[in-house]
């Protein structure tokens, strides 16, 4: 599904080019649960945001279900992200003046989609994660663990393939965190959502198929 | 002080330079527009108002019913004034001032045309303390045998001789000598006295200007009365002044007088009282000069306090280390005061740079006197401007409770209706009110000038009568036609764009009794006026002296005239003025012979027993106007030796009816635009902080798969809507000030849905193209940016 071949993205500041990534080679199937791990300034959220689409690279190849994403159009990638990726955030970036109802609707709100069917969907997220109580809060009244669920919630809404997630458990405590992944695992095995994870936490590497390790803009193997 | 206060100040301007920069431009924008609107203001109500004894000083007036209507006018006999200081003993002093003479000067071996000659009496000078340089009006001058020259007419007349101007002869009208008896410092700039040089009455009546009938209203008179008279008491004193002297009481009018102070503001009647007129305009200035300072200073407020996020945290630190709220407002206030002190020096000299394309603008000579009546003017806008402004976000900004603010709970004010909404509300509902006025002043001007005049205004020409054209006319006519410069010629009162004479108690056949209340315009013809003026004749014939020699008393009206005369047969009708009889041969169309936005009044053309003042001829299309010109001239110049050829042509005389208008839609053009120039620049300010407040939220929604177009409506929306209100609530302020507006014109355009339509979509575009590229920036910013969490 994704296939990154020989991608590099650099920056140069003064004479100096400095990699982000740097010969990345990298597949991933539909169903897969992958963690990237390295320490800061590997280039994971880099990485992540590439494959995401919401950032460029300098060089290689990136192919999404087979299409060539350098070759697309802004407009076509914007379509594919919509339709095919959710985000989750280590600040679990919610909309502070929209309430959690709304913040999870928001995805929706962008795919030409009847109020009613929208409706039905968002009522069936908040239940699926017992949040029908908490609906009309504002994110500031919600603990960290429950900011993230609903960034969770926002980011399945929309029901993509994949799930791109950056140090989700980040600014959670152990308990918050567990119960996240047991819902990332939940969703890869019952659902079939891919999952791409960041994170620091061998803990929770450990509950993708497989690991991969990023050193100074490189996988290392 | 500097520590506390200034310094944090400078370093926050610094720190947030945009806002400082959009900040100080429309404080200084409106300060400098409050400034030159100020001191217009300050001349117009300082015109004629620097007389010692203003007090005591009064214009006379008449008042009766005219046509149905109360009306008051400025003219009174000219027996008045000296009848008036004889009998009443309260009279002290008395001046009858009548302006716009032209003649001609012979001086040495120079020969010039001057114009704004005037005659006046001896009280003249005293009365408003008008001084001489030399000389003065001594009895030679009052008994018609000198001249009163101002010192810049001496310099002309007589160069650099001037300073021995006294005492020196000059020929008028290549007829009489006069002696020069007093030279005149010049009348300062802001007086209705606009003299080159006056003459005494006695002067006058000799060239036979003076005249004893007590219904025959053609002069301006002031009086100086005694200290402390009672207004009400002296003029129940003085109403019936007419009906005692005059030999038909019924239809006598009342004399009143006016203090001289109103005279210039109030310049225009209604119902019988002068209680509008320029005034109107000054009130409309002020308003405009402090809507442009309100919306400087709402600017400020909304740039202030849509920085409140940014400043809640240094408000909370400060408040939890100590600092009251008192010291905080000063720390604020200080800050305003410091960005209107900025924007006060660049006002100024804004104001300095545009004054001159503003004088054009008002028509006048305005230049500030830097004394300690500016100075403390000056100074109390900087404390206004800076109050106006600074204290709302003053007390807005020292509110914050530190614990809040701190707590990170602080959320900035929500796009929901607040101060800040309102504020901008106001800015474009003004805007757009100037903007729909504008449009409106343009449209009635264009109406006005489309409008059917009654006569061909192109290739029409005119020659005032000056020195021998009078006796000399017969063979100059002929002359011209001969030429083939003109094709054809007529004699009349007044050019066709002016009227000279009016006046009422006419009589016709078969007319009814209140007949004579009804008012009518004079004019008078030789011959050929239909074809020379290119009017449209309706029945009968055109007045031909040469050909039909009992046309002397023969007579045309227009069709206003017809209908208000209620005629039926119009053709042989006799009608009886000025105790001549005449008889109508024609009727004719109406046409404007007054301004163009006023009615038509009805009109009697009468023949060559009437008295004529200008000559029409028509141009020869055949020929260019420059070949054709320089014939007449030669024609001219035979005819009318020593007198230099003027001419005027129809269509620029009609032209220069519209002066005052223009200047009204120069003004509009200038406050509107300044408005809406201030408006976006808050607008701007407002939009870029927004954005960068929310530049979080779209990167969100951009992962969430928003398209740039749909986050640029997001960001603009709140503006769309709150565009939207401003429309809303300008339109009734609008359609009343322009009913108000247009009220004075008789002739006038229908208020327009366009107007407030295309003063919509003005704003629209112009507020869109304000927001557009800091929103699509924003908008199609990659949110990888925005999201950035180290």
């Amino acid at each position: 599904m994704i296939e990154l071949a020989n991608l590099s993205k650099w920056v140069k500041a003064g004479g100096n080019q400095t990699f982000l990534l740097k010969d990345i080679n990298l597949k991933i199937d539909k169903g897969d649960f992958v963690s990237i791990m390295g320490p800061s300034g590997s280039g994971k959220s880099t990485l992540l945001n590439v494959i995401g689409m919401l950032d460029d690279y300098d060089e290689g190849q990136y192919l999404f279900d087979g299409e060539d994403v350098g070759g697309l159009k802004e407009k076509a990638k914007q379509s594919l992200h919509k339709d095919h990726i959710g985000f989750v955030f280590q600040a679990y970036h919610l909309i502070d003046e929209l309430t959690v109802y709304e913040n999870i609707e928001t995805p929706l709100l962008y795919q030409n989609m009847k109020s009613a069917e929208r409706k039905a969907i968002v009522a069936d997220m908040l239940d699926r994660f017992q949040m029908v109580g908490k609906k009309d809060l504002f994110p500031a009244q919600l603990s960290g663990g429950q900011q993230q669920l609903v960034g969770i919630a926002r980011a399945l809404v929309a029901n993509p393939d994949i799930i791109l997630a950056d140090e989700p458990t980040g600014n959670l405590n152990s308990k918050q965190g567990e119960e996240i992944m047991d819902i990332f695992t939940r969703l890869n095995k019952e659902d079939g959502v891919t999952i791409i994870q960041v994170t620091h936490s061998e803990k929770n590497a450990a509950y993708g198929h497989r690991i991969i390790n990023l050193l100074d803009a490189r996988i290392e193997n | 002080m500097f520590n506390l206060y200034i310094k944090p100040a400078l370093r926050n301007f610094r720190r947030n330079k945009l806002f400082s920069v959009l900040n100080i431009t429309g404080l200084a924008i409106g300060m400098a527009g409050a400034m030159l609107i100020g001191l217009w203001v300050y001349n117009m109500t300082r015109y004629d108002r620097f007389y010692k004894d203003e007090s005591q000083l009064y214009i006379l007036r008449c008042k009766g019913v005219v046509s149905g209507e109360m009306q008051t006018w400025k003219w009174v006999p000219k027996i008045l004034g000296p009848t008036m200081i004889q009998e009443v003993p309260e009279v002290s002093a008395m001046t009858r001032y009548d302006n716009n003479w032209k003649f001609l000067f012979t001086a040495n071996d120079k020969i010039l045309e001057a114009d704004q000659g005037s005659f006046a009496d001896p009280d003249f000078f005293k009365m408003f303390g008008f001084s001489f340089v030399e000389g003065g009006p001594t009895m030679d001058w009052d008994n018609g045998n000198g001249i009163v020259i101002t010192q810049q007419f001496a310099k002309t007349l007589f160069g650099d001789k001037a300073a021995e101007a006294v005492g020196r002869s000059i020929k008028i009208d290549s007829v009489d000598v006069l002696k020069v008896t007093g030279v005149l410092k010049d009348f300062p700039a802001n007086t209705m006295f606009k003299s080159n040089y006056i003459l005494s009455w006695k002067y006058g009546a000799k060239l036979g200007f003076v005249d004893s009938n007590w219904f025959n209203n053609n002069v301006q008179t002031f009086i100086k009365v005694a200290k402390g008279t009672p207004l009400a008491g002296f003029n129940r004193k003085i109403e019936g002044f007419v009906g005692r002297h005059s030999t038909n009481p019924n239809t006598a009018y009342k004399i009143l007088a006016e203090p001289f102070s109103r005279n210039y503001l109030y310049d225009t009647q209604q119902n019988g009282e002068f209680v509008t007129g320029r005034i109107v305009l000054v009130k409309s200035m002020i308003v405009i000069g402090i809507f442009m300072l309100l919306l400087a200073c709402f600017n400020f407020m909304n740039l202030t306090t849509a920085q409140s996020e940014q400043r809640a945290r240094e408000v909370g630190v400060k408040k939890a280390l100590g600092a009251s709220r008192k010291k905080l407002m000063i720390q604020f206030l200080t800050e305003g005061l410091l960005l209107t002190l900025a924007a006060f020096i660049i006002a100024g000299a804004l104001a300095l740079l545009i004054l001159p394309f503003f004088n054009h603008l008002v028509d006048m000579d305005l230049r500030p006197v830097f004394n300690l009546k500016l100075a403390l003017a000056l100074g109390i806008l900087i404390l206004a401007t800076t109050l106006m402004a600074g204290s709302y976000p003053a007390l807005y900004l020292s509110s914050f409770s530190p614990i809040k603010v701190l707590g990170g709970k602080f959320k900035r004010m929500s796009a929901k209706l607040n101060l800040r909404s309102v504020l901008f509300v106001v800015q474009f509902t003004i805007s757009m009110v100037l903007i729909v006025g504008t449009i409106m002043i343009v449209e009635n001007i264009n109406y006005a000038r489309s409008r059917s005049l009654g006569y061909e205004k192109d290739g029409l020409m005119f020659s005032w009568f000056s020195g021998h054209l009078d006796q000399n006319y017969l063979p100059l006519r002929n002359a011209l036609l001969q030429s083939g410069a003109v094709s054809s010629v007529s004699k009349n009162m007044s050019p066709v764009s002016l009227s000279q004479s009016n006046g009422w108690g006419m009589s016709w056949t078969g007319s009814s009794a209140d007949a004579s209340n009804i008012q009518f315009l004079r004019f008078s013809s030789d011959a050929d006026m239909v074809k020379t003026l290119g009017m449209k004749l309706i029945k009968g014939r055109d007045i031909d002296i040469y050909k039909y020699p009992a046309d002397s008393t023969a007579m045309i009206l227009t069709e206003s005239a017809v209908k208000a005369m209620h005629l039926k047969q119009e053709i042989g009708t006799i009608v009886k003025d000025n105790r001549a009889e005449w008889h109508v041969v024609g009727v004719i169309k109406d046409f404007v012979i007054d301004g163009p936005f006023e009615n038509i009044r009805p009109m009697m053309i009468e023949g060559p027993r009437s008295w004529f003042d200008v000559i029409h001829y028509r141009l020869n299309p055949a020929h260019p106007v420059q070949e054709n010109l320089s014939t007449i001239k030669k024609v001219f110049d035979q005819y009318n030796p020593g007198f230099p050829f003027s001419y005027n042509f129809a269509d620029q005389a009609f032209q220069k009816k519209f002066e005052q208008s223009e200047r009204y839609r120069q003004i509009a053009v200038f406050a509107a635009g300044l408005a809406i120039f201030i408006s976006c620049l808050g607008l701007f300010g407002l939009m870029t902080y927004m954005a960068e407040m929310r530049m979080k939220e779209i990167g969100i929604r951009k992962v969430l798969g928003a398209s740039a177009k749909r986050l640029f409506l997001l960001l603009s929306k709140g503006f769309l809507s709150m565009l939207f209100i401003s429309f809303i609530v300008s339109t009734p302020v609008a359609i009343y000030l322009a009913h108000v507006w247009l009220s004075k014109f008789d002739y006038r355009i229908h208020i327009s849905v366009l107007w407030f339509v295309e003063a919509f979509c003005i704003s629209l575009v112009i507020a869109l193209a304000t927001i557009c590229g800091k929103a699509w920036k924003v908008a199609s910013t990659s949110p990888v940016n925005s999201l950035k969490t180290e």
